[in-house]
């Protein structure tokens, strides 16, 4: 019974650690909270952005390329769209991407990582050169080719992302299941008799969340980074979707004279990956991980 | 041993590379053959050019014969260009290669004292900040960093180009390296030239690695700083500036230079949008125009040899490491 | 300061800062060290004595250590106070061995390199710029190479020019502390501080290392400090010795003197519980060594001491002299002259 007491207060003692260690962290809280706001003018956006029909095809040419001012804070676009709407809208379909893309990622790679690392031998070579295929593709240039050859749109793009992204999370749960699989409680629920899937999803698995919860978090950010591209080079969402790097994209026809259509959505997404990269250098502190 | 095997690893991922895209971009909706003949082409000619690039033969076919196109030097004829892609490349592939080459140098440059002294001045403000600063440069959409670049610099400095290589004539093509090319051949003014153009999208394509090899050396110094070596010298009056400089960076230094191996075919990826960006004439922007038109032949082809690129510089760098730090080769 | 003292630390105090608060490590700690004599400090792990004599050297890292207090003179100069040009001339004067002679040279250069830098750097009167240039002169990397060679030939080194060429991971444990040694003694320096030079090593080699330096130590007339928890070999090396416990000098004299007839409850202790042919029962002492966290009032042995008062607890005692060399912190004492 005092054992139990004690581990749970060593716990307690630990956690409490970590915390005021984050709280020190003064840069990562600033990552966080500047998510935190972000996903929440991304799920408000359709009540708060003043022009909202802006997000989507309206035209209106008579206010086209304004400079930022009172009514329209950001300016406007090339079709006379407010720049603020657009991308507070922006922001749900960049969060949409990062969410899909991590989703397909994890949910592929991982189990596949783990059953290479797992049983070894050809399922190991097998997996493994298959993502070392993928590996050799830089992530651009994949999704790239992937997203025009399911014909390219918004959706394809993201599935496209996701398609390359596996790879890295593959070789990360493959690594940490090495090493995780060599510890003595893995070896002693084998000889107790657990069957596989249960030491693969239930022992290894957990032992490595906080590592992938890390890179779930500094992948977010670099994932963006990937879509925006994609749509920036014109393989991802077609006008008039409020993207933010098809709206610099199109933005980029009027510099330098009208700044702000290139200008916003590329700070916004700066601001939004930076924010990722601060949350995750400050968990990757916190978990003491290394992850890359 | 050892050796040929691994080499005997990287060429089957090549091919699996080549597959992979092979059947990638030959799964596109439309005709592309329609689309890149245009709009006035009919159905006669449109037929003869498929024909003439074997496309409606049974997948596996087709990819025997692109394969015997390699060993004869070709790599199918783009429909960006109207020749043979592997010219193409041979004409473009020396300009990535200069700017991806340009902008680690200039990362590393930049990174090691950025690096030394903010392990120097440890949690200070510096530090702080530096660190700040390196998370701000993997941050940047390079598209963007590209165009307010070109803005910075262009429009309101106005005192770099921010389009292409070169304005003026080019350099005798040695190497096609236009910095050394000028350089041998003397061509003062063609060296200046190339090197203005060449700076902006260095600098942009320089940021992410700057961030990362600036991290990494300060990691590496400050794990040196505790060394009991280090402790010996400094405890027998060795002055800072020889410990700093020579005894601890030598040796937190060689980790990164693997690392900085592995960054460059991370490289190419990123040049794909500082190319547009840029108007630089790389294969990376050629690349990109390919893949977006369909042009199966051109994706293909650039696709393979940057997964090359990519394969051999990491093969070298692996082999380098084991050079560089002779316990790992003693643990194979 | 009289004449011969080589060095005088005077109430030095040093913290550690960590998350959970400062750990009080050190505090005022006062020894000093004659022109030729060898002072032991010994204790058992985690005293201080590690940490005082990398104040001194001047090797602790800053954050997360603090000096709270003290001074530490070495030749006259206080080396917490002076410039750091002036810091590291002084230090050219010093001779460091440090525990474990593995990591203790710096494996990507050779032991010539290693060697030439040091002796060339003496030669340039603390100027960069004039080391940067000599060490660009074909015939003072000559002359510093042949330097070397002389003075690991005088640590009986076999094959001492080749050696140079070697790099530290081709040595053995002995032949490492050896060119050591050489590198320490090769700048005429006035003292040798040696930290625990011999626990890594095996029996043999510590034997004869010992040997070594000991004979090397009254060839050069050196003064030493010697950090050791092995009461043994403070016996057979220093002259005076010095007892911490829990970050506090306890006792000093004489280390013939001090060992025969301790004083302080924990040294009493300590000598007992050097087990002994003799078949005595084996003691130890009870309990663990102080948290540094929150130390206990007081006298912080006093939790331990099976002699211990009611002031122990209430206030740290002050070394009194109680005769000859000897000083002993323990309120069972009083100073006597």
């Amino acid at each position: 019974m005092n054992d139990e007491n004690e581990k749970i207060q060593v716990r307690k003692e630990g956690i409490t650690r970590g915390l005021i260690k984050l709280s020190r962290n003064r840069l990562s809280l600033i990552g966080a909270s500047f998510l935190l706001a972000a996903i929440l003018l991304a799920l408000l956006a359709p009540w708060i952005a003043p022009y909202p029909e802006d997000a989507g095809g309206a035209v209106h040419f008579e206010r086209q390329l304004k400079p930022p001012s009172f009514s329209y804070l950001l300016g406007t676009d090339e079709s006379g769209r407010d720049i603020l709407s657009r991308l507070l809208y922006g922001a749900r379909i960049s969060l949409a991407l990062a969410v899909v893309v991590l989703t397909i990622a994890f949910f592929v790679g991982v189990p596949l990582g783990i059953c290479a690392g797992y049983y070894g031998g050809k399922v190991d070579q097998v997996i493994m050169r298959i993502a070392d295929v993928f590996s050799s593709i830089p992530a651009i240039v994949l999704a790239l080719a992937v997203s025009v050859a399911l014909s390219p749109n918004l959706i394809n793009s993201m599935i496209a992302i996701g398609f390359v992204w596996w790879r890295s999370f593959c070789r990360l749960a493959y690594g940490e299941t090495l090493s995780i699989k060599q510890e003595n409680f893995i070896l002693s629920s084998k000889s107790l008799g657990a069957s596989d899937l249960h030491i693969m999803f239930r022992e290894i698995l957990p032992n490595m969340s906080s590592t992938l919860l890390v890179k779930l978090t500094l992948d977010a950010g670099f994932a963006i980074l990937v879509g925006t591209s994609i749509s920036f080079l014109g393989a991802g969402a077609s006008p008039p979707t409020a993207e933010w790097g098809l709206m610099v994209a199109y933005g980029r026809h009027y510099l330098p004279y009208a700044w702000w259509p290139s200008l916003f959505p590329g700070l916004a997404i700066f601001a939004t990956v930076l924010s990722f990269n601060l949350l995750g250098d400050g968990l990757r502190d916190f978990f003491g991980v290394e992850v890359e | 041993m050892h050796f040929l095997r691994r080499l005997l690893y990287m060429m089957l991922v090549i091919v699996g590379v080549s597959m992979l895209m092979f059947v990638l971009v030959r799964v596109i909706p439309g005709d592309p053959i329609a689309k890149a003949l245009g709009q006035g082409a009919d159905a006669a000619s449109i037929k003869k050019m498929r024909d003439q690039m074997g496309l409606d033969q049974p997948i596996y076919i087709q990819y025997f014969r692109y394969i015997e196109g390699i060993t004869r030097g070709q790599l199918g004829m783009s429909l960006v260009e109207y020749r043979d892609t592997a010219e193409i490349i041979k004409d473009k592939f020396p300009a990535t290669l200069e700017l991806i080459l340009a902008s680690m140098t200039l990362a590393v440059i930049l990174a090691i004292p950025l690096g030394v002294v903010s392990a120097l001045k440890r949690n200070s403000l510096t530090d702080h900040f530096n660190t700040l600063i390196s998370l701000i440069g993997v941050s940047f959409p390079q598209f963007w960093s590209g165009l307010m670049v070109q803005l910075f610099f262009g429009y309101i400095l106005a005192f770099l180009p921010i389009t292409g290589r070169i304005s003026g004539p080019p350099p005798m093509a040695i190497t096609q390296f236009f910095l050394i090319d000028s350089l041998l051949t003397l061509n003062f003014p063609a060296f200046w030239d190339a090197l203005v153009h060449l700076a902006a999208p260095a600098f942009v394509l320089s940021l992410a690695p700057l961030a990362n090899i600036t991290r990494l050396i300060r990691a590496n110094m400050i794990d040196e700083m505790s060394k009991d070596y280090i402790n010996v010298s400094k405890a027998t009056g060795m002055p800072q500036a020889v410990i700093s400089f020579k005894y601890m960076l030598r040796n937190a230094f060689s980790p990164a230079m693997t690392m900085i191996g592995f960054m460059i075919p991370l490289q190419m990826g990123t040049a794909f949008v500082v190319e547009q960006v840029f108007a630089w004439p790389g294969i990376a922007r050629f690349g990109a125009e390919a893949i977006t038109t369909n042009d199966f032949n051109g994706a293909v082809g650039v696709t393979l040899v940057i997964s090359v690129a990519v394969v051999v510089t990491n093969f070298i760098v692996d082999e380098l490491y084991g050079v560089l730090d002779p316990r790992i080769k003693l643990r194979r | 300061m009289s004449q011969d003292l080589i060095v005088e630390v005077r109430s030095l105090s040093v913290d550690f800062e960590t998350i959970d608060g400062a750990l009080k490590v050190i505090r005022e700690v006062d020894f000093r060290v004659r022109e030729g004599e060898v002072v032991g400090i010994v204790g058992e792990t985690g005293c201080g004595k590690s940490v005082t004599a990398k104040v001194f050297l001047g090797i602790l890292p800053t954050p997360p250590a603090r000096i709270r207090s003290g001074e530490v003179y070495f030749l006259g100069r206080n080396l917490l106070t002076i410039p750091p040009p002036e810091r590291e001339l002084l230090k050219q004067k010093i001779a460091y061995i440090p525990q474990d002679p593995t990591g203790s040279l710096n494996p990507v250069f050779s032991i010539g390199a290693l060697m030439i830098d040091m002796i060339v750097w003496r030669m340039s009167g603390q100027s960069l710029g004039v080391y940067l240039r000599k060490k660009r002169s074909p015939l003072i990397i000559a002359q510093a190479e042949n330097h070397a060679v002389e003075v690991l030939a005088k640590l009986y080194i076999p094959d001492p020019r080749s050696i140079l060429r070697k790099y530290p991971m081709e040595l053995s444990g002995g032949m490492k502390q050896r060119v050591l040694l050489a590198m320490a003694l090769s700048g005429q320096p006035k003292i040798l501080i040696a930290d625990e030079p011999t626990t890594a090593l095996d029996a043999t080699t510590q034997k004869r290392t010992l040997h070594l330096i000991r004979e090397k130590m009254e060839e050069e007339k050196l003064a030493g400090l010697y950090i050791t928890h092995n009461l043994g070999v403070a016996r057979t090396f220093c002259h005076r010795t010095y007892v911490m416990y829990g970050g506090t000098v306890v006792e000093s004299g004489k280390t013939a003197e001090l060992l025969d007839t301790p004083f302080h409850p924990y040294t009493k202790g300590l000598v007992d519980s050097i087990p002994r042919l003799s078949g005595r029962p084996f003691s130890g002492i009870d309990g663990q060594i102080p948290d540094y966290l929150n130390p206990p009032p007081g006298c912080r042995f006093h939790p331990r001491c099976p002699a211990r008062m009611p002031v122990c607890g209430q206030e740290a005692p002050s070394m009194v002299q109680v005769g000859g060399e000897r000083r002993v912190a323990c309120w069972l004492f009083r100073e006597q002259t």
